[in-house]
């Protein structure tokens, strides 16, 4: 048998879609805490993001194909993967009590540092700095709309600023993150 | 009349950064996908942010371990390429999305789990050549009764229970019998397994009386092959019929048993439960 703990992730999924199940749990070791973790933060603790780690992996297993190592890593595919289903659950209506809650104790919380609350300090020292050099309403903006789950319009409502702007301080604020992280020549796990 | 069909480049462009991050939704988010379609400048732009998302995902924690267990069993698997002509299907469905049986020379599986409903009119079929294999598989049906729906669309391929009834009377192939190493048997385990070999590399465990492991361990197969044990796969905590593949014309010298952590490892870390040499009878 292969050494699959040295194996790419690319080669991890062509022998996924041979059907070897060490392939998907070798996958699975290498990437099932971040999606995890990931929709933990979105849906909050509960059963629903380990629901949503079961079937990102059984989506892989089955749809092996849909990956494309041309547009990106294995790891952001199935991060996005999870963030999709997660936002999906949170803005199904068993949620929407759950969410307005959190929508209603945000606007308690006027001038409460975000900051302190959202980033994690297992993410890794050279992201938290790129992250604490953005702008603090693209980093706002980004946090709302990622880790809350928020539509843009959402967003733009509960900061009190046009959509417009959401929409470019965001799409600006990734692209500084990018040109950050490119730039010390650093990678994603 | 919506408008949002009429979406400039400039207007898409605009939504590329909260698309990624699965912040639109409704038309807006139908509008985008649409474009995305078409334009690879756009679509390279999504991708890059969902690569710097990615980033910010924490990458520390830990997901529990009885997930993988869960989704370990909730696997639907592929039997292996054999000569169709001699197996009795069943009536043919639609097929699943991808088609398993490929039969030219697609490489077999490794230590797979078949969770497959075998139907009553083919067990019947083979209960003559394969008494065996119709005992152990049948408690696997009753307890898939429920799952009707998904075993319409697999019970299109041929099942492990008829590739395996195949394998036990096939030319050349050679019967294993694995039995408690001589340290296990002391202790009476009265744990034992059946496997089978045939010249084309495929194999099969076939029956598998082994105590059922607490969710953090799995049974895992090894052959020894010249003076290497090569791993053939995993068994799982409570291993029944499974699939295993070596290369053609090598010599499998026995074949072994032992219990490892979950997710298996690369040289075993214990002596064998089972062990057995292949046998031409």
């Amino acid at each position: 048998m292969p050494d699959l703990k040295n194996a790419s992730d690319t080669s991890l999924v062509v022998a996924i879609a041979r059907w070897e199940q060490a392939a998907l749990a070798e996958v699975f070791r290498r990437h099932a805490g971040a999606v995890f973790a990931l929709a933990k933060r979105v849906l909050g603790p509960g059963g629903q993001a380990e629901e949503v780690v079961q079937e990102v992996f059984l989506r892989l297993w089955d749809q092996p194909d849909r990956f494309d190592p041309e547009r990106g890593s294995l790891r952001s595919y199935l991060l996005a993967s999870s963030h999709g289903r997660a936002v999906d659950m949170l803005r199904s209506d068993s949620s929407r009590r759950r969410r307005e809650e959190r929508e209603a104790q945000f606007r308690a919380k006027a001038g409460y540092d975000l900051e302190l609350e959202v980033w994690d300090l297992t993410v890794a020292d050279h992201i938290k700095a790129a992250v604490d050099g953005l702008p603090a309403e693209e980093r706002r903006a980004i946090e709302l709309a990622y880790f809350g789950g928020h539509t843009y319009r959402e967003v733009a409502s509960l900061l009190d600023q046009p959509e417009g702007t959401v929409k470019s301080r965001i799409r600006a604020g990734l692209r500084r993150l990018r040109g950050d992280l490119a730039g010390s020549g650093l990678e994603g796990a | 009349m919506n408008m949002s069909e009429f979406l400039s480049h400039r207007d898409v462009e605009s939504l590329l950064g909260v698309y990624a991050l699965d912040a639109v939704d409704g038309p807006d988010a139908e509008a985008v996908a649409r474009h995305l379609r078409t334009c690879a400048r756009c679509r390279a732009e999504v991708a890059q942010h969902r690569e710097t998302a990615a980033l910010l995902a924490f990458g520390g924690e830990e997901a529990p371990e009885q997930l993988w267990d869960r989704i370990a069993g909730a696997l639907e698997t592929a039997s292996p390429p054999l000569d169709l002509s001699r197996l009795p299907l069943p009536p043919s469905r639609p097929s699943a999305q991808r088609s398993p049986v490929d039969t030219m020379g697609h490489p077999g599986p490794v230590g797979r789990r078949n969770r497959v409903g075998v139907s009553r009119r083919v067990l019947a079929a083979l209960a003559a050549a394969a008494v065996v294999v119709v005992g152990i598989l049948s408690y696997e049906v009753d307890s898939l009764q429920g799952q009707v729906g998904r075993n319409q669309v697999a019970e299109a391929r041929p099942s492990l229970g008829q590739v395996i009834a195949a394998a036990l009377t096939a030319p050349g192939r050679q019967l294993v019998a694995l039995r408690p190493t001589a340290a296990q048997a002391s202790s009476g385990s009265g744990a034992t397994a059946e496997a089978v070999l045939l010249p084309n590399g495929h194999g099969y465990v076939v029956k598998a009386d082994l105590p059922a492991l607490p969710v953090t361990q799995t049974y895992q197969l090894w052959g020894l092959i010249g003076q290497q044990a090569i791993s053939l796969g995993l068994l799982g905590p409570r291993p029944g019929p499974s699939s295993f593949q070596v290369s053609p014309g090598v010599s499998v010298k026995k074949l072994m048993v032992t219990v490892e952590p979950a997710g298996g490892v690369i040289q075993a870390t214990s002596a064998p439960v089972v062990a057995g040499q292949p046998a031409r009878t």
